[in-house]
């Protein structure tokens, strides 16, 4: 920089540093700053009143409100998802794609067979608002865990909003809770709860949803 | 390359050196206070993150980017008798009168610089950035900040009265 550039450089920057900002600008500049935050704010609310509505509607589709003491059908698929007590019922040499377990008459699959892969690993039993919920665990290779529990009773109600899908003429529902997927339908007017916190809705609505193939039995 | 986010909250110390800016690309007063509002209103409109650049470089940036779109508006709208600067006079301010004189007379002449030594100006001897950061925040190379900046100083000596210099110090 030569010394008549320095010079005009110097001479710009002393009077520029001169001049300050007028206090109304300041004034104004305050107020913007306010109502951003302020509108920060209620975006905020906002959003959390949106995520807390979301999160009520999403824990109303697994917690509908039944008869007074009757477990939903998130309870179902909590008791489903426990470890079982029991010893794990024998396949039926009979009917081999059935178990040797049973809840008011409904019989539970044995998703060994075929090629589903799924292999019962236990049972349980528990009585829940005056209910018993009857469950078999299953466990595919690689440690993945799925429970399937039918309540004895009237049916539950599953929530208007729940996704629903019909395979093979049967109507299933498809729920999260708890970071579990719940897949829940009806058999001989019992409710089916299958819930895992391994697998996706996918494999459990193929569990669900199987039948033999040449439709004569299933799904179960 | 590291993002970090602009601190609304921080902006009203860059106030003066904006104002400054702002009425040097404009050579108005009164511009020059909406064109730091408008400045303002468009960062704190929502979040804002910053690469290698600090906070005054990216608000100049910002400035002078607003600054061009209402150029642009105003050449779009029919012309407006301009206010006169005694009558815009804010009578809370208590500004030196002869400090007003030089930065009006100073920042007019540097408003009609062409826009790209005009920019340089403002960001270097104006604003204070270094050749660095003006070249960043003016997405130019660092040599040609040197060369505008350097023909700008010309251009200004040129064209501003001799009093004026003499009386900011030259």
């Amino acid at each position: 920089m030569s010394h008549d550039d320095t010079l005009v450089a110097d001479a710009i920057r002393v009077a520029a540093a001169q001049v300050r900002a007028p206090e109304r600008l300041r004034v104004q500049l305050a107020a913007q700053q306010r109502a951003r935050r302020t509108r920060q704010r209620r975006t905020a609310g906002a959003l959390a009143a949106t995520l807390a509505t979301a999160l009520a509607a999403v824990l109303a589709l697994a917690h509908p409100a039944g008869d007074p003491g009757s477990p939903s059908i998130a309870d179902a698929a909590a008791i489903a998802l426990r470890a079982p007590t029991l010893p794990a019922p024998a396949r039926d040499a009979r009917v081999p794609e059935l178990l040797r377990a049973s809840a008011g008459g409904v019989r539970f699959p044995d998703y060994a067979y075929g090629r589903l892969g799924w292999r019962a690993d236990g049972l349980g039993r528990v009585r829940r608002g005056g209910r018993e919920v009857v469950v078999v665990s299953y466990a595919r290779g690689g440690g993945a865990r799925a429970g399937y529990a039918i309540v004895a009773g009237p049916a539950l109600r599953v929530a208007a909003g729940a996704p629903r899908v019909v395979r093979h003429g049967v109507q299933f529902a498809v729920l999260r809770d708890a970071g579990a997927t719940i897949v829940t339908w009806r058999r001989s007017g019992r409710t089916c709860v299958l819930a895992s916190r391994d697998a996706s809705a996918a494999t459990l609505l193929r569990l669900a949803a199987w039948r033999a193939d040449d439709g004569s039995h299933g799904p179960y | 390359m590291a993002h970090r986010p602009l601190d609304p909250d921080a902006l009203g110390d860059h106030v003066d050196r904006l104002y400054r800016a702002a009425w040097a690309l404009c050579g108005r007063r009164e511009d020059a206070e909406d064109l730091v509002q408008d400045t303002y209103a468009r960062v704190l409109a929502k979040p804002r993150l910053l690469r290698s650049e600090d906070d005054l470089a990216y608000l100049l940036r910002a400035l002078r980017n607003t600054h061009v779109s209402r150029v642009r508006a105003a050449a779009r709208r029919p012309a407006e008798r301009p206010l006169d600067e005694r009558e815009a006079a804010d009578p809370r301010e208590a500004a030196d009168p002869a400090v007003v004189l030089v930065a009006r007379e100073l920042f007019a002449v540097i408003a009609a610089l062409p826009a790209g030594q005009r920019d340089v100006l403002v960001a270097v001897d104006v604003a204070g950035l270094s050749y660095r950061e003006a070249g960043r925040a003016l997405r130019v190379k660092e040599a040609t900040v040197t060369t505008r900046l350097h023909r700008a100083r010309r251009a200004v000596v040129e064209q501003l009265r001799e009093p004026v210099l003499q009386r900011a110090g030259a």
